[in-house]
């Protein structure tokens, strides 16, 4: 097989996969090149249907040092043992293998000088740099590292981009707040979500081994850790060295003010050494309330209950007991406030409609953990993650309807004030959520959820069934990906469907509401679906300047071709007919439009068709009325021929006395 | 109004008196005229059109055959016995009543003529508007004439 080229800059050897560098959501090639030398590369084809870190890719340009696994460069390429085109990322490949080959892998565990210098320090180093530029990696596991030495001394942090953020990490790697929601719905989190992730990768470079091979029941196991913390659940009886189990408690303690800051673990590794102290747990109430058949002792427990148990949910939140468990056993005014800021007062949430128990549910949740994900009806997610959900569920009714009702819930106000500090990057999200739920509901082509989904994943592909295999991230791509797809035999029914609409209206800002509302209404004018597609397409076409796209132009001509033959004058039509041929040839769609789109020709034709069509009504009456003249003839003729005989004969006979008289006077 | 009713009957009166006065002095003529416009008031006595065509058409030629034995009668002699000797002569009754039966054929052959002249201006303006209905429809197709139009509208696209 050929060799795939990159952007002219980078050569992807399909025939030299490299099994040791892939990951959950990619294979790895060999690459190199073509300009300067840059070291070793390798290429990642990642699975088209999880989003990148496409704005992650950017923030890392630069990125100093060896402790990272460095995204060079990304872009699409035709991909030919899948038959489509498939987004790449260029790395640069590590010198070493992989520390983990899975995460069931067994390895000699480090010993703690291995760990500090090879490990930790280079990792602090990292994450610092991460923290400095505002960003978090959220892919830190055993299986995700790299030795960047051949000595294998030194490791270095996987890859962070190919996937949301989360989204491949196994459960015990994930804090508490990220571990609540959906896989692909974690979010970015925090430099704290980084640090969990790197204590429990520290644990088990320690033990040489998964800490907890597996989970039987990820709600059992998430419930005990929120009641006795993830430390003891995750440590369990592994046997580790005092001077180990400061840090590790440090890392892996559930709550977020006590969690060691970065500046404490990188103190740790320079020889700071303290007595370690208990990790914290959360405050219990008096007295456990029963959710869904289980006792819960503290908020977030009975947070985690409701939220899964949302269909009782609401009679429970109703009932006297709860009220009661919230005011007098547990006794926190905090707890106390976020249910009155999300939900109101006791009395408010007692005679909250029955209805309306999905909302209660959701915000009484959001006020017993607001750190916590956003849950509603069984779905969980961080409001950044609600994006990425969206472009992996899509095409699953039931969990899409999910994420369309945790939208149009109107929740999400309560969520914000819920909050304390918001970074800017969650407040766009908020934003831009506030701004596409309106439009959930509405019906036309360019809204709808499909509008959400583009919205909410400004880097995401175009997941139309007519151009997914092609995978186009911007607007500027769509008329060559539409022009290959007319260049097939079976085309489909139009050009533009739902998802080019919603694509276009939320990655183009040449496309707005104006020009996407007449796709929503249906008239009677012939082709006048083609015809507002056709519009829409030329105006993309000249505003991106993608070159004539002349099979797209045969496809519109033919799906123009009723309003070609809805001119009436047969002249006219078929020097219409000879224009639109001569349009679609150039390839520019805006030719063809100028010609079909043309108002003043086409009222023309049809006052002129009105006029010759009287005029036909008139003659067949003329006709009509000379018919009728003609089987009267005789009656017509008979008193004018009498007329005529008169003046005959008067004339004669004047004429005839003239001469006489004439002759005779002569 | 007393006053004018019986100037008028006194003009109508003066008026008799001159005709009557000019008849009896010009009595051959009238004799002339009685007999040789006989066909006439057979005319008039059959025509019953209120406007009198055929009593013009057959009067108007009859009096042209009637001119010459006028014409005779006033230059030649004046008298009962001219008039009489024209009337013996059967050559003058050929030539009025000739001229009398041309009138009749006038009268009976111009509605057929007429009949003949209008069907074929009535066919030639037919022509013209059935080949302006061609030229619509050459230029229109079916449509224009009101007939459903043949040709494939294929307008309902998803």
């Amino acid at each position: 097989m050929a060799p795939v080229i990159l952007k002219e800059l980078f050569e992807i050897d399909d025939s030299v996969p490299l099994a040791g560098y892939d990951s959950p959501s990619g294979k790895t090639y060999a690459c190199k090149n073509l300009g300067e030398p840059q070291g070793d590369l390798m290429a990642m084809i990642c699975e088209p249907g999880i989003p990148m870190r496409m704005d992650q890719i950017t923030a890392l340009d630069g990125f100093p040092g060896t402790g990272l696994v460095k995204c060079i460069d990304s872009g699409v390429v035709n991909w030919a043992s899948s038959g489509r085109r498939q987004p790449v990322l260029v790395f640069e490949k590590p010198a070493g293998s992989r520390v983990f080959e899975t995460m069931e892998s067994v390895i000699t565990p480090l010993t703690d000088d291995q760990i500090i210098s090879g490990f930790l320090t280079p990792a602090v180093a990292t994450l610092r740099e991460f923290a400095t530029r505002g960003l978090t990696h959220r892919n830190i596991r055993p299986s995700n590292l790299f030795y960047s030495d051949d000595s294998a001394r030194l490791i270095m942090l996987g890859e962070c981009v190919s996937a949301p953020p989360g989204y491949n990490q196994p459960l015990i790697f994930e804090s508490l707040e990220c571990g609540l929601a959906v896989e692909i719905g974690r979010g970015v989190g925090t430099p704290a979500d980084d640090l969990f992730a790197l204590g429990v990768t520290l644990l088990s470079l320690l033990i040489g081994r998964n800490p907890v091979s597996k989970i039987e029941d990820p709600y059992s196991f998430m419930l005990n850790r929120i009641n006795t913390g993830s430390y003891a659940n995750i440590v369990g009886n592994h046997r580790i060295q005092m001077n180990m189990m400061e840090l590790l408690r440090g890392l892996l303690t559930d709550d977020l003010a006590e969690r060691w800051p970065l500046a404490d673990v990188q103190l740790w590794v320079s020889g700071r050494r303290l007595t370690p102290k208990q990790v914290k747990l959360p405050a219990k109430a008096a007295r456990p309330i029963p959710i869904g058949g289980f006792e819960h002792e503290n908020v977030r427990s009975a947070a985690h209950g409701l939220s899964l148990n949302w269909p009782i949910a609401g009679d429970v939140i109703r009932g006297q007991d709860f009220d009661t468990w919230i005011r007098r056993s547990l006794n926190d005014e905090v707890i106390l406030n976020n249910l009155n800021k999300a939900a109101g007062t006791a009395q408010a949430i007692q005679s909250s409609p029955r209805a309306d128990d999905s909302r209660l549910v959701a915000k009484v949740v959001m006020a017993l953990d607001p750190s916590g994900p956003i849950r509603h009806k069984g779905f969980a997610s961080h409001i950044d993650g609600i994006g990425p959900t969206l472009a992996v569920v899509f095409q699953d009714d039931i969990l899409r309807k999910q994420v369309e009702d945790l939208i149009t819930s109107g929740i999400l106000k309560q969520w914000l004030a819920l909050q304390g500090r918001v970074k800017t990057e969650l407040m766009n999200i908020y934003g831009t959520l506030e701004k596409i739920q309106p439009m959930v509901a509405l019906p036309g082509p360019g809204f709808g959820i499909e509008r959400c989904l583009y919205e909410l994943n400004p880097y995401g592909h175009c997941i139309s069934p007519m151009i997914e295999h092609l995978y186009i991230t911007q607007t500027s791509e769509l008329i060559p990906a539409l022009e290959a797809v007319a260049h097939d035999q079976n085309l489909p029914p139009m050009p533009i469907d739902r998802h080019i609409a919603a694509f276009l209206a939320a990655h183009s800002e040449h496309i707005d509401e104006r020009i996407l509302r007449p796709l929503t209404h249906k008239d009677n004018r012939p082709a006048d679906e083609a015809l507002k597609v056709m519009r829409i397409l030329a105006r993309v076409q000249s505003v991106y300047s993608n070159g004539p796209a002349p099979n797209l132009c045969l496809w519109l001509k033919d799906l123009t071709q009723p309003a070609v033959d809805a001119f009436k004058n047969i002249r006219l039509r078929e020097q219409i007919e000879r224009q639109v041929v001569q349009a679609s040839e150039t390839g520019f769609i805006v030719a063809l439009m100028r010609i079909l789109d043309d108002n003043k020709v086409i009222d023309l034709d049809k006052e002129n068709y009105r006029k010759a069509q009287q005029e036909y009504k008139q003659c067949s009456a003329q006709i009509h009325r000379m018919d009728i003249g003609l089987e009267q003839k005789e009656n017509l003729a008979g008193e004018l021929g009498e007329q005529v005989a008169a003046v005959i004969s008067g004339v004669i006979g004047s004429i005839g006395a003239t001469v006489f008289v004439m002759l005779y006077l002569v | 109004m007393a006053t004018r009713s019986a100037s008028a009957s006194s003009t109508k009166a003066i008026i008799i008196l001159i005709i009557v006065g000019l008849l009896v002095f010009t009595l051959p003529t009238v004799l002339v005229l009685i007999a040789g416009m006989i066909p006439s008031f057979i005319a008039y006595a059959t025509d019953r059109r209120r406007e009198k065509y055929k009593t013009l058409s057959v009067g108007c030629m009859n009096f042209l055959g009637l001119l010459p034995l006028l014409t005779m009668l006033w230059t030649k002699d004046h008298s009962f016995d001219m008039a009489f000797s024209l009337f013996a002569d059967p050559f003058s009754w050929l030539m009025v009543l000739g001229a009398a039966a041309a009138g009749w054929t006038i009268f009976l052959i111009a509605p057929s003529v007429v009949a003949m002249f209008l069907s074929a201006r009535i066919e030639l303006s037919v022509d013209r508007l059935k080949r302006r209905q061609n030229k619509l429809i050459e230029e229109w197709g079916d449509g224009v004439s009101g007939n459903n139009d043949t040709r494939p509208n294929n307008d309902a696209v998803d």
